[in-house]
């Protein structure tokens, strides 16, 4: 009785064994590569929602800058009593001084939310509190700010996670640069003569009756390391003087993103209207803009 | 019993059925890479909506001279021109150099960092029309086949 078992050689089965293998592998490298693709794309859309929705923010800030109210009367509580006091505090910005890399920039929008309240807005970058170089945007809201008002404390909460480089470039309805705008005039702004009084106005004042434009420029980085190797950096936001330049060489391996919105300032700009009661003006003269 | 032949598969078989699911499982990789690239591609889109909307900004911000605004027309991928000193000539410089190529995410391409930004194809362009106060941008991305436009009312 001859009978005949046909199992498989030594040589099949080390073929089999080897195909096997290269298909597990490839399915392993496989789910790596989209594991990692996904985390990186998730943080991207991470910052480029967080960054949005705070640019759309701002840019809601921005179009309610300077807005003063036809029946503004001083208040005790703001501090202010003429008209033209109030119009000292419209919007300011501080050029590069905050930040990691010392570029960022302050802004500071005021508009009335009632006859006597008025409301202040600051963005600026701050650094977390367990961090020696990561900085976020806070925002902080405080009413009536000038009058000693105590119950609302500067909170300066997290705005924007993980932000590099903050620009504010205002612009008069020529397009030109308005180097100096500003109450509390920084060291950029005293430079370009925020100080120095024109026709008995400081100019930093005046130039807040000129912003027509506001280009805000964001830049965030992931939270997370991204990429697997490290790559440098190069970060221009703006125009040069008022604009950051910044290299981060030897890089690292984040991912970065720069967001640009520009917001034309409804209510500064505007020409001179009369207030009906007082004879105060409201804006810069006749013509300058409609 | 005897002489029963008893057949398997053999390993020419078994090689083209793995080849064959090899090729299905490849089809289904393409898919989700093409899934992944679609969100980049997404994202993209999502900043030059913004972008346009900056176009829009200025134009709402400019109502005298929104005649101005018409017939932007911007084809090629790198602009280096100036424009004039009136703000209509000014903004539209503003807009050509934001949708540069190298500046779509505004990062600076230099030499040994690494290129970050969408690419920009022949064909691609992005024009302004103007009729009766009311403002409209268009664009054409990805070799120009992708259109997109919005619209707003300036006066």
């Amino acid at each position: 009785m001859k009978r005949k078992n046909l199992g498989f050689t030594l040589t099949e089965t080390l073929v089999a064994i080897v195909i096997g293998m290269i298909s597990v592998v490839a399915a392993f490298s496989a789910y790596n590569f989209y594991n990692k693709s996904y985390a990186s794309v998730s943080q991207k859309v991470a910052i480029s929602k967080s960054a949005r929705e705070a640019l759309s923010m701002i840019v809601r800030d921005l179009r309610n800058s300077g807005y003063l109210d036809p029946n503004f009367i001083g208040s005790s509580a703001e501090g202010i009593s003429s008209w033209d006091s109030a119009q000292q505090k419209l919007i300011e910005i501080e050029s590069k001084y905050f930040g990691n890399y010392r570029q960022g920039d302050r802004l500071n929008i005021w508009y009335t939310i009632s006859p006597k309240d008025r409301k202040r807005i600051t963005y600026k970058l701050k650094k977390y509190q367990n961090s020696s170089k990561d900085y976020y945007l806070s925002r902080d809201v405080k009413i009536n700010p000038e009058g000693g008002n105590t119950s609302h404390p500067i909170v300066e909460e997290l705005f924007v996670p993980y932000v590099e480089d903050f620009q504010v470039i205002l612009k008069d309805k020529d397009g030109n640069i308005l180097g100096a705008v500003c109450h509390a005039c920084g060291a950029m702004e005293r430079s370009y003569g925020g100080n120095k009084i024109i026709n008995g106005k400081r100019k930093g004042h005046t130039n807040m009756l000129e912003v027509h434009t506001a280009e805000i420029y964001l830049t965030v980085r992931s939270p997370k390391e991204v990429y697997s190797k490290a790559r440098k950096t190069k970060i221009q936001n703006g125009e040069s003087p008022h604009g950051s330049n910044i290299t981060i060489n030897p890089g690292d391996k984040y991912h970065r993103e720069t967001f640009f919105v520009s917001v034309h300032t409804r209510n500064l700009a505007t020409p001179q209207v009369k207030i009906a009661s007082s004879g105060q003006s409201i804006g810069v003269g006749t013509g300058y803009n409609k | 019993m005897d002489k029963k032949n008893i057949k398997g598969v053999s390993i020419l078989e078994s090689l083209v059925c793995l080849v064959i699911i090899g090729i299905g499982f490849v089809a289904m990789l393409q898919l989700s890479s093409f899934s992944i690239n679609a969100m980049d591609r997404s994202l993209e889109k999502n900043k030059l909506n913004f972008l346009s909307e900056m176009v829009l900004e200025d134009m709402i911000g400019d109502p005298d001279n929104v005649s101005n605004y018409s017939g932007f027309n911007q084809t090629s991928c790198n602009y280096s021109a100036k424009g004039g000193t009136e703000l209509h000539k000014k903004n539209k410089d503003k807009w050509r150099n934001k949708l540069e190529e190298k500046n779509y995410i505004k990062f600076d391409k230099g030499s040994g960092f690494k290129d970050k930004k969408l690419k920009c194809a022949s064909g691609d362009s992005k024009k302004t029309f103007v009729t009766n106060g009311a403002g409209r941008i268009n664009f054409f991305t990805g070799k120009g086949k992708r259109k997109k436009y919005l619209g707003v009312v300036v006066k």
